[in-house]
């Protein structure tokens, strides 16, 4: 049984050389390319069972070039070896579809790992991050207890000026907005917190004691 | 000592009770007038000698005046009966001095002074030299009077016209009057081989003024004296004059200075008021005790040239012919000359006013050029510092922990190939070395500058700003989007980015908040970011005053993207920060 074929997509070279032997003994390192342009061509013509890519790649960046691979084909498996030890990264490689995040650094212990469960059909997350991508999906859209809480400061303004009885003309003078942009404030926190009169968003304004009357 | 102040007191006594009796006795002065009291230029020369007179001698006067009025009473018996009457009158009120004044006047004095006033001193005043009798000053006498140059007259006519032809002489028909009528006929006969001399003296008023108003072109009006005319009306010369010259179609001259001004045109003029002040002085050293012989008869010259200059352009006479030293009295000025004053002072008004102006345009626009300045300055600091950092930020991120991640990967090979347990144990705590190493540069190279910016965008970059702040903080952070923001010019996001990065900073160090939120919305073209904490808020405009350095620089930050900063705030009320700054080109 042949060695499933790996891509690697890195723009370090001396660290390309080192994951390939990393790789070595279990995949067969089908190519080394060294940034997200040429991983989407490359990757088309190999057809490699998981690719595995730096983030930060010139020319376009390795969460970019999986996006545009998903596209084409959704079974496509990447998982990513990075500097960026933020859950940020992590959390946005993993909504692009990425199967696996793993630190450069943590490579020796984790990235064959990785590549194993991408193969699985698993998703494999660095423990170092693990828990804080976790506890973001758990969380999820904020569930909002307090109504008021789901507007922005800049909403919160806008409607205690509407409350206290301003009329857009006047609100946009003192904010040193157009009316149209303070209409559509007014629209926006309308639409979030479902909402579908003027009065039904004063009303709320007095309820929540975003204005003292 | 007592002794001698009662005498003081005495000598003091005695000297008071001596004043009065000293002014008890004023000086007596008798003004004989030639004609009545309104006899140009007679009238001139005694206001003037009355005035000087009692202004200047210091003591008190008693002026007692008579009048011949000899062009009324120039008959013989009437003169002697005038002479009776002076006679008894003089019986009671004896005069220190006489002052006959003008030569009719003079001439009576001189006549009959060793009959009515033997004793008494004489100032014959205004009184023509040649009239002047030859023994009148040999005893107790004084004169002050003038010499009338009859050819001058003449010679004057002839420098301002040159081409008369004709000079008419309006003179009147009393006695005075006949005798300078035959004294110009004489003084002037070199001059008739120039011109011809009309004499109009045997006509009543009215017809002179007829005559003068035909007179043939090159003709010239002398008036030498006009009290009466040949039907025995007596004549204000200054009136005459007056409505001679509204008749007349020729120019006229007269002799004395007063009559400037009333319409002749001008040459060497004989000043009454100044014969009269003369009078005066001399009077005065009279009265003060000095021999009248002893002061020498004064003849008062005639003034230098002086000419009405209404008078030079009616009839076209060039100044540039009058003689040297000429005097023109009467410029009119011209609207220039009238309000040259307050031309200059108006042009200098505006004039200051229009530099007022320009230095004010001037150092308005050098300080719009110096904040322009300023302002590109602090956006090429900003920018340069940001690529600065970014560059090493970049050195660090694609070097230094790409070497180390290399170095932790050959660590990990190497600790493969080993068998032996201790070693590879110690490779192991190597590798573990490295990668912590590589973290700490990692985050030294996201504090310079946060490659997720040019990674994952704007909207991730602040959403991960916050979350790592609620942890490193233990104050929960929310992260509102309210637009989707797509694409951010790097120079926005780097602002909104550090402001945000600031404004947490401040939450954490001072705000002792509970909770923050980090809002973006979309807001007039650009980007409104808002950075909210429910902490110990602050004055703001305490704080405008004295801006810390990082308060200070996100409002250069935004400024310089032509952006605003504001700051909500309240002691106890929390604090909002929001930053607008606008998407040039609307990229979102």
């Amino acid at each position: 049984m042949s060695r499933p074929r790996v891509l690697l997509a890195d723009d370090h070279r001396m660290v390309a050389e080192g994951l390939t032997r990393l790789l070595q003994p279990e995949f067969e390192v089908a190519g080394v390319v060294e940034d997200g342009v040429a991983l989407i061509a490359v990757a088309k013509k190999l057809s490699p069972a998981v690719i595995v890519a730096d983030i930060t790649m010139p020319h376009m960046n390795g969460i970019e070039a999986l996006t545009h691979l998903k596209r084409d084909n959704p079974q496509v498996k990447v998982v990513f070896l990075t500097m960026h030890q933020d859950a940020a990264y992590a959390r946005r490689a993993l909504d692009a579809g990425a199967s696996g995040f793993v630190l450069k650094h943590s490579a020796p212990a984790e990235l064959v790992m990785a590549v194993r469960a991408a193969l699985e059909g698993k998703t494999f997350i660095t423990p170092a991050l693990a828990g804080e991508v976790l506890n973001a999906i758990r969380l999820g859209p904020k569930k909002a207890k307090d109504p008021v809480a789901q507007l922005t400061s800049r909403q919160r303004e806008i409607l205690q000026l509407l409350a206290e009885g301003r009329s857009a003309k006047e609100i946009a003078d003192a904010l040193g907005i157009s009316s149209r942009t303070v209409e559509s404030h007014k629209y926006q926190m309308m639409e979030a917190l479902n909402l579908h009169h003027s009065a039904e968003l004063i009303h709320f304004a007095i309820k929540h004691g975003i204005v003292e009357i | 000592m007592r002794y001698w102040r009662v005498t003081w007191v005495t000598v003091m006594w005695a000297g008071l009770t001596l004043l009065p009796a000293l002014g008890a006795s004023p000086k007596r002065v008798l003004i004989v007038h030639s004609f009545s009291s309104t006899a140009p230029p007679f009238t001139t020369l005694s206001t003037a000698f009355e005035s000087t007179l009692t202004e200047d001698l210091g003591e008190q006067v008693d002026l007692d005046e008579v009048s011949l009025d000899m062009a009324r009473y120039a008959q013989p018996e009437m003169e002697d009966a005038f002479v009776e009457f002076l006679h008894h009158r003089l019986t009671k009120w004896q005069p220190d001095l006489v002052v006959p004044i003008g030569s009719p006047a003079g001439r009576f004095v001189a006549q009959y002074r060793a009959q009515l006033f033997p004793q008494t001193c004489v100032l014959y005043s205004g009184m023509e030299q040649r009239l002047l009798p030859p023994d009148a000053l040999q005893t107790n006498a004084a004169y002050v009077g003038q010499s009338i140059d009859l050819p001058g007259l003449a010679e004057d006519i002839l420098r301002l016209a040159p081409h008369t032809t004709n000079v008419v002489v309006v003179i009147g028909a009393s006695a005075i009057e006949r005798f300078w009528t035959a004294a110009m006929r004489r003084g002037f006969e070199p001059f008739t081989n120039l011109v011809s001399f009309t004499y109009v003296n045997d006509v009543p008023f009215d017809r002179m003024l007829e005559y003068v108003a035909k007179l043939p072109p090159r003709s010239f009006v002398l008036l030498p004296l006009l009290v009466r005319d040949v039907s025995g009306v007596t004549l204000n010369q200054d009136n005459a004059l007056r409505r001679l010259h509204a008749a007349a179609n020729a120019p006229i001259n007269g002799i004395w200075h007063h009559q400037l001004g009333l319409g002749i045109v001008g040459g060497r003029l004989y000043d009454a008021e100044t014969i009269g002040v003369e009078s005066a002085r001399v009077a005065i050293r009279i009265l003060r005790g000095e021999p009248a012989s002893s002061i020498p008869p004064q003849i008062v010259p005639p003034s230098r040239p002086r000419y009405d200059w209404r008078e030079l352009q009616r009839w076209k006479i060039s100044e540039d012919g009058l003689p040297p030293g000429s005097k023109v009295l009467f410029r009119e000025p011209t609207v220039w000359g009238r309000y040259r004053e307050w031309f200059i002072a108006g042009m200098l008004v505006c004039g200051l006013q229009a530099l007022l102006i320009i230095t004010l345009s001037v150092n308005r626009m050098k300080r719009l050029r110096a904040e322009m300045a300023a302002r590109d300055f602090g956006g090429r600091l900003i920018k340069a510092h940001e690529e600065e950092r970014a560059r090493l930020a970049r050195e660090l991120h694609d070097d230094v922990t790409q070497r180390l991640a290399m170095l932790a990967i050959d660590a990990g090979l190497a600790e493969r190939a080993l068998s032996n347990r201790s070693q590879a144990e110690a490779i192991r705590g190597l590798r573990d070395g490295l990668g912590r190493l590589s973290e700490d540069v990692h985050a030294l190279s996201y504090q310079l500058h946060p490659s997720i910016l040019e990674d994952l965008g704007l909207v991730d970059a602040l959403r991960a700003e916050c979350e790592n702040f609620s942890r490193r903080e233990s104050i929960p952070a929310e992260f509102k989007l309210v637009d989707s923001v797509a694409t951010v010019p790097n120079g926005v996001a780097i602002c909104l980015y550090r402001v945000t990065q600031e404004a947490l900073r401040n939450v954490a160090r001072h705000a002792g908040a509970r909770a923050a939120e980090v809002s973006l919305e979309r807001e007039n073209g650009g980007l409104h970011l808002a950075v909210w904490d429910d902490g110990s808020g602050f004055d703001p405009t305490v704080e405008r005053g004295h801006p810390s350095l990082g308060l200070a620089s996100m409002r250069e930050r935004v400024r310089v993207l032509g952006g605003e900063l504001r700051i909500d705030s309240a002691p106890g009320r929390g604090t909002v920060i929001m930053a607008w700054v606008p998407l040039n080109g609307e990229s979102t």
